[in-house]
C-alpha cells in the first residue's frame, strides 16, 4: 500500500531526467555567461584603450623592448647569452629596454634574497628575545618589533637613506668603524671574498667535490657511519683543493683621499633599502616566530624541561625546528611582501624593477605594455616564491611521515 | 609592602640568574645613556620652530587657507564616525552613521578640489574613503572565491591572487595611466584614480580576510539554517557573513592601519600626502639641518596614529576571545 | 495516546533501497524504511552505524548515491540532480516541513532567542515580524523559556539552548521533526528537561525520528525502534520486541553492551 501511493507521488513530478537535464543546461549557460561577460569586459576595457592610443598614433607593440634604452641606471647587471651560459654585464645607453628591466630585476633579486637571508636571521633572534625571562629584554624587542610595525614602511627607507646615510661625513673623511667595515656617503663597504689567483680548474673540481660529500654528510637519511665517512672524504676533498692553490683571499675596502675603494661596495641606495627592507620585515617575522612558539603545544615545553633541558636547550633543540614547520606559510607571505616592498626603491632612486621600468615607459611612451610586462614579472615572482615554499612545506612532510 | 612587591618583582623579572643580571644592567645603563641624549637634544639642541611654521603644509597641505573650516568639520565627521562604531550600539545603527558621516565628510572637503587635499588631511582621507569602499568589495570577492560555481570562483581566485602578487605601487600607478586612456574624455583628478587604484587593490586582501572568517564559521550553522529550509541568500546574509565580520573584525582593522601606511605610496601619482610633506619641507635649503626634527616628528605622528588602530583591533581580539568562551 | 502502525495514516517519510557512500566507505546500504504521520520511530546503534547518516538523509543534509527517498510526496534529489544545481527548490520545499535539532544545537550565536526563532518564518515563510514575534513568545511559553527570549544563546545552559532549538524548528510548522542525539552534548542533569519537551511533542502526534542514546526513553516513547549497524537496517520492531525479545545476535549484543552501564 506505501509502495502505491510512492509510486503515485512520484508520477506526480517531472521525470527526473528530464529536470536533470534542464539543469545541466541552465548551469551551462550560467558559466558561459560569466566567463563571457568577464571575457567581454576586459575585451571592452582593452578596445577602448586601444582605441585612444590608436588616435593618438601608437600602436600596441612590444617591439620596443629589444631598441636601445638611450639612459643608464646607477648599478645593476643585466645577462647576455654567449654560449651556453649567460655573462652578467652592466648596462648603458646603448642596451636595450629589455636589458635595463633585466638589469632592475637584478637589483630587485638581489635585495630580495639578501633581504629574505638576513630578517630571518634578525627576526628569529628578535622573536626568541620576545619570550626572555628578562622583563627589559623582552619588553625592550616588543617595543622595536611595535615602532616597526606601526609605522609605513616608507618612512623608514627615507629615515635610513636621508637622515643616515646621507648624513654621514662625505667621501674621503670616511667613518672606518672597523678594518671589517667602512661606512661613507657613498655607501657602506665590506670586505670581499674572492678567489685566488693560483685556483685552477683541478682545484675547482676538488672543491666541488668537497660540497658535495659535506652536504651529503648533513643529510640524516643515512646511518651515522656513512655520514662521518662522507664527512672525512668531503674534508680530505678540501685538503687537495688547497694543495692545489685553492683559495679564498679578501679584497679590503681601502680608504682614498676621494673616498673608500675596493671591497663589497653597497651604494648608499642599496644599503638604504636593504637596511630597510631587513629591519622592517625582521620586525614582521620576530611577531610570526613568538606566535608559532607560542602557539606550540605548552605539553612539548613541560616534556622538555621533565627531561631537564634548560631553557636555551629547549628552543633551540625542541621548540624552533617544530616552530619552523607551523610558520612556513605565514613567512611565505612575508617573503612575497618584502619582495614587493623593494618596489618602494623609487622613492630614493634605487634602480630596481619598478623604478627601471618607469623610466623606460617615459623614454618610450609605452606605460601599457611595460606595465604589464612589469606586473607578469612581479606575477612569476610571488609564484616562484610560494612553489618554492610548498615544496619546502612538503618536504618537511614527508620527512615527518 | 610596596618596597617588597617591587624587589620581588626585580629579582623575578630582572635578576633571576647571572645572564639576566648582566642584561638589565647594561640595558639600563645603555637606555639611559640613550635617553639622556635624546632628551637633551629634543628639550635644547632641536629646532622645532621650523615645524611649528610648516604645521599648516604638514596637515592640510595645499588647501586653501580661507577654507580651513572644512578641515574642521570634516574632521569633527569622522570622529563622530569613528565614536559611532566603536559605541555598543545596535551594529547597523553605528555602519549607518559611518556611511553618512563618512560621506559628509568628503562631501564638505570636495569644493576646493580634490587636488588641493594634502598632508595628513589626504592620508587620513585616503584610508577612510579605501577602507570603507574595499569591504563591499572584498565580502563580494570572498563570496565569490568560496562559491559552488566553478567559473565564478575561478574569476574572484584570478583577481584575488594578481593583486596580492603585485607592488601596491605599482597598482596605484597602474590605474592612474590606464583611467584616461579608457575614459579619455572625462577627466578624473589623480587623487581619485589613486582611491579607486587603492581600493581594487586592497580589495583583494580584505576578500582574504573575509574568506578566512567565512571558513571559520562552523559548519552546523549553515545545517541548521539549511534545515531551516533558508535561502542560500539568506544563509549568507543572515547567519554567515555576521558571524564571519565578528571574526575578522581585528584583522579589519588591522588592515586600515595597512591602508594608512601604505597610503605613502601615492606619492607616485604625484599627491603630497603627510610623508611627501614633510621631504617639501626639507627640500627647502633653509631647513635642511632640521632633518632629525622633520623625521621625529613624523614618525610620532605615525606612530601614535598606528598604535592607536593596533590598539583598537588588539582590544576587539580579546573583546571577542572572552565573548565566545 | 496514539498507536501507530503502518496500516493507517499516510506516509510521511519513505526510504527505497537508499546506498551512499563516503568515498570507498558504504555509510547506508539498501535502506528501506517508511514512517507514518504521528508515528514516532527512534534509530538505535553503535556510533558510525549511519543512523546519523539517515535521518541527515530525510531533510537533504546528506545526499544519497541510489535509490529513491520521498518526503511528504516530494522526491528527493539525488547527488546526480544536485551536480548542476538542479533540485534546490524541492530541497527547500521539503525542508519547510521538516525541522531538525541537533546535537551541537546549532543556535545562531549573533542573534537573540527571539530572532532565533523568528528569523525563519520571516524570511521562509513571509510572515510579518509581530506574527512571527507572537509565534516565537508562544514556543518559548511552551518550552517553559519565556523570560529568556531576549537573551543570546551563549548566556543559556546547554538544555535550554537545546529547548530554544526545538522551538526554533516548531516556529516553521514541521509535519515531521528529526532528532540527531539531542541529549548526547548535555550535562546528564540537564537531559531531563529536553526530554519532556520531546514526550510533550509526542502527545501531540507529531511525527518524529529521534536519533538517541537514551534506552529508557526511547523505550518509553518509541512506535518502533530501529536498529542500526554497519549502514543497514538490522532489526526493527516495537520497542517491547527490540528490547525484550531481539531477534537479530547483533541487537542482542549491541543492547547487552549499552544497557549495562
Amino acid at each position: 500500500m506505501i509502495e502505491a501511493k510512492t509510486k503515485l507521488w512520484r508520477s506526480s513530478l517531472a521525470t527526473p531526467s528530464v529536470k536533470r537535464y534542464v539543469a545541466r543546461v541552465r548551469y551551462k549557460l550560467t558559466h558561459g555567461a560569466v566567463v563571457a561577460a568577464v571575457i567581454g569586459l576586459l575585451i571592452l576595457i582593452a578596445l577602448a584603450i586601444h582605441q585612444n592610443l590608436t588616435s593618438r598614433g601608437i600602436d600596441f607593440s612590444f617591439a620596443y623592448l629589444s631598441a636601445p634604452s638611450r639612459f643608464g641606471i646607477s648599478e645593476g647587471l643585466a645577462p647576455v647569452w654567449t654560449g651556453w651560459a649567460p655573462i652578467f654585464e652592466s648596462v648603458d645607453a646603448t642596451s636595450s629596454n629589455l636589458g635595463m628591466l633585466e638589469a632592475g630585476l637584478f637589483n630587485t633579486l638581489k635585495v630580495a634574497l639578501l633581504a629574505i637571508t638576513f630578517s630571518t636571521l634578525v627576526g628569529v633572534v628578535l622573536g626568541v628575545l620576545r619570550l626572555s625571562t628578562n622583563w627589559l629584554v623582552r619588553n625592550l624587542a616588543f617595543a622595536i618589533g611595535e615602532f616597526i610595525r606601526n609605522t609605513p614602511i616608507l618612512i623608514q627607507l627615507m629615515f635610513w637613506y636621508f637622515a643616515v646615510l646621507l648624513q654621514l661625513p662625505s667621501s674621503g673623511s670616511a667613518t672606518k668603524v672597523s678594518k671589517w667595515l667602512v661606512v661613507e656617503q657613498s655607501g657602506v663597504f665590506l670586505p670581499l671574498p674572492h678567489l685566488s689567483d693560483s685556483a685552477g680548474p683541478a682545484s675547482g673540481f676538488f672543491v666541488a667535490v668537497a660540497i658535495a660529500f659535506l652536504a651529503a654528510a648533513c643529510l640524516r637519511r643515512f646511518p651515522a657511519r656513512w655520514r662521518i665517512a662522507l664527512l672525512g672524504v668531503g674534508l680530505c676533498a678540501i685538503g687537495a683543493s688547497y694543495a692545489l692553490g685553492f683559495g679564498i683571499n679578501l679584497d679590503w675596502p681601502v680608504l682614498g683621499r676621494f673616498g673608500a675603494t675596493g671591497g663589497l661596495h653597497f651604494t648608499p641606495e642599496m644599503s638604504a633599502i636593504l637596511i630597510t627592507i631587513i629591519v622592517n620585515s625582521a620586525g614582521y617575522i620576530s611577531e610570526i616566530v613568538r606566535g608559532g612558539i607560542e602557539g606550540l603545544a605548552k605539553g612539548q615545553w613541560e616534556a622538555a624541561a621533565a627531561l631537564g633541558l634548560s631553557r636555551g636547550d629547549t628552543i633551540r633543540d625542541i621548540v624552533l625546528p617544530q616552530v619552523f614547520r607551523i610558520i612556513i606559510p605565514s613567512l611565505t607571505n612575508r617573503y612575497i611582501s618584502l619582495t614587493k616592498d623593494t618596489a618602494i626603491g623609487i622613492a630614493i632612486g634605487f634602480p630596481e624593477l619598478f623604478n627601471v621600468s618607469g623610466t623606460v615607459a617615459n623614454q618610450s611612451g609605452r606605460d601599457f605594455e611595460t606595465v604589464i610586462v612589469v606586473m607578469t614579472i612581479y606575477l612569476l615572482l610571488s609564484w616562484l616564491i610560494s612553489a618554492l615554499a610548498n615544496f619546502v612545506n612538503r618536504r618537511i612532510a614527508l620527512e615527518r611521515a | 609592602m610596596i618596597i617588597a612587591t617591587l624587589h620581588s618583582w626585580a629579582r623575578r623579572n630582572l635578576f633571576a640568574n647571572l645572564i639576566d643580571s648582566i642584561l638589565s644592567i647594561l640595558i639600563v645603563t645603555a637606555l639611559g645613556w640613550l635617553l639622556t641624549v635624546f632628551l637633551r637634544w629634543v628639550i635644547w639642541d632641536a629646532y622645532w620652530q621650523r615645524i611649528y611654521e610648516s604645521l599648516r603644509l604638514f596637515l592640510v597641505g595645499q588647501f586653501p587657507e580661507d577654507q580651513t573650516w572644512r578641515a574642521w568639520v570634516a574632521l569633527a565627521l569622522l570622529c563622530t564616525a569613528v565614536g559611532a562604531v566603536l559605541l555598543p550600539w545596535s551594529r547597523r545603527l553605528g555602519v549607518a552613521i559611518w556611511l553618512i558621516a563618512c560621506g559628509a565628510a568628503v562631501f564638505v572637503l570636495v569644493p576646493p578640489g580634490l587636488d588641493r587635499w594634502g598632508g595628513l588631511l589626504l592620508s587620513i582621507m585616503l584610508t577612510v574613503v579605501v577602507s570603507t569602499a574595499s569591504l563591499p568589495l572584498g565580502i563580494l570577492f570572498a563570496f565569490g572565491r568560496s562559491s559552488r560555481n566553478p567559473s565564478l570562483r575561478a574569476c574572484c581566485t584570478g583577481y584575488i591572487e594578481v593583486m596580492r602578487s603585485v607592488p601596491l605601487i605599482l597598482v596605484v600607478y597602474w590605474i592612474w595611466i590606464t583611467v584616461p586612456l579608457f575614459m579619455p574624455e572625462v577627466s578624473i583628478s589623480s587623487l581619485a584614480r589613486g582611491m579607486i587604484g587603492y581600493t581594487v587593490f586592497n580589495a583583494a586582501y580584505v576578500a582574504e580576510y573575509v574568506r578566512s572568517g567565512l571558513q571559520a564559521v562552523p559548519r552546523g550553522q549553515r545545517e541548521a539554517a539549511r534545515s531551516l529550509g533558508m535561502s542560500n541568500w539568506t544563509i549568507s546574509t543572515e547567519i554567515v557573513l555576521p558571524q564571519a565580520l565578528r571574526v575578522v573584525q581585528p584583522a579589519l582593522v588591522g588592515n586600515v592601519l595597512d591602508v594608512f601606511n601604505g597610503a605613502t605610496l601615492v606619492f607616485i601619482i604625484g599627491l603630497m600626502d603627510f610623508l611627501r610633506a614633510g621631504q617639501l619641507i626639507l627640500v627647502d635649503p633653509a631647513a635642511s639641518g632640521q632633518t632629525n626634527e622633520v623625521y621625529l616628528f613624523m614618525f610620532a605622528v605615525y606612530f601614535v596614529i598606528g598604535s592607536a588602530i593596533t590598539f583598537g583591533s588588539r582590544r576587539m581580539e580579546a573583546h571577542m576571545h572572552r565573548s565566545t568562551r | 495516546m496514539m498507536v501507530a502502525s503502518n496500516d493507517f495514516g499516510t506516509t510521511k517519510v519513505a526510504f527505497d533501497k537508499v546506498n551512499k557512500f563516503y568515498g570507498p566507505f558504504q555509510a547506508l546500504r539498501d535502506v528501506t524504511l517508511s514512517v507514518t504521520t504521528g508515528e514516532v520511530v527512534v534509530l538505535i546503534g553503535a556510533s558510525g552505524s549511519g543512523k546519523s547518516t539517515l535521518i541527515r538523509c530525510v531533510n537533504g543534509l546528506e545526499t544519497f548515491h541510489s535509490g529513491s527517498l520521498v518526503v511528504e510526496g516530494f522526491s528527493m534529489p539525488t547527488i546526480k540532480d544536485l551536480e548542476f544545481g538542479g533540485g534546490e527548490k524541492a530541497l527547500r520545499q521539503i525542508r519547510r516541513g521538516v525541522g531538525m535539532v541537533f546535537q551541537q544545537f546549532n543556535l545562531f550565536p549573533h542573534k537573540t532567542v527571539m530572532e532565533n526563532i523568528a528569523l525563519a518564518p520571516m524570511r521562509v515563510r513571509g510572515k510579518s515580524r509581530e506574527e512571527a514575534q507572537a509565534t516565537a513568545m508562544r514556543l518559548l511559553e511552551r518550552v517553559g523559556l519565556r523570560d529568556h527570549a531576549q537573551k543570546y544563546p551563549g548566556m543559556l545552559s546547554g538544555g535550554q539552548q537545546q529547548r530554544v532549538a526545538i522551538a526554533r524548528s516548531l516556529a516553521m510548522e514541521p509535519h515531521v521533526m528529526l532528532f540527531d542525539e539531542p541529549t548526547s552534548a548535555l550535562d546528564p542533569e540537564l537531559v531531563g528537561e529536553v526530554l519532556d519537551v520531546m514526550r510533550e511533542l509526542r502527545t501531540e502526534g507529531m511525527t518524529m525520528m529521534i536519533v538517541t542514546h537514551e534506552m529508557a526513553f526511547a523505550r518509553e516513547v518509541a512506535d518502533r525502534v530501529i536498529y542500526m549497524d554497519k549502514g543497514a537496517i538490522v532489526e526493527e520492531g516495537p520497542p517491547a520486541q527490540i528490547f525484550d525479545k531481539p531477534i537479530s545476535d547483533r541487537t542482542r549484543t549491541f543492547l547487552s553492551r549499552v544497557l549495562k552501564h
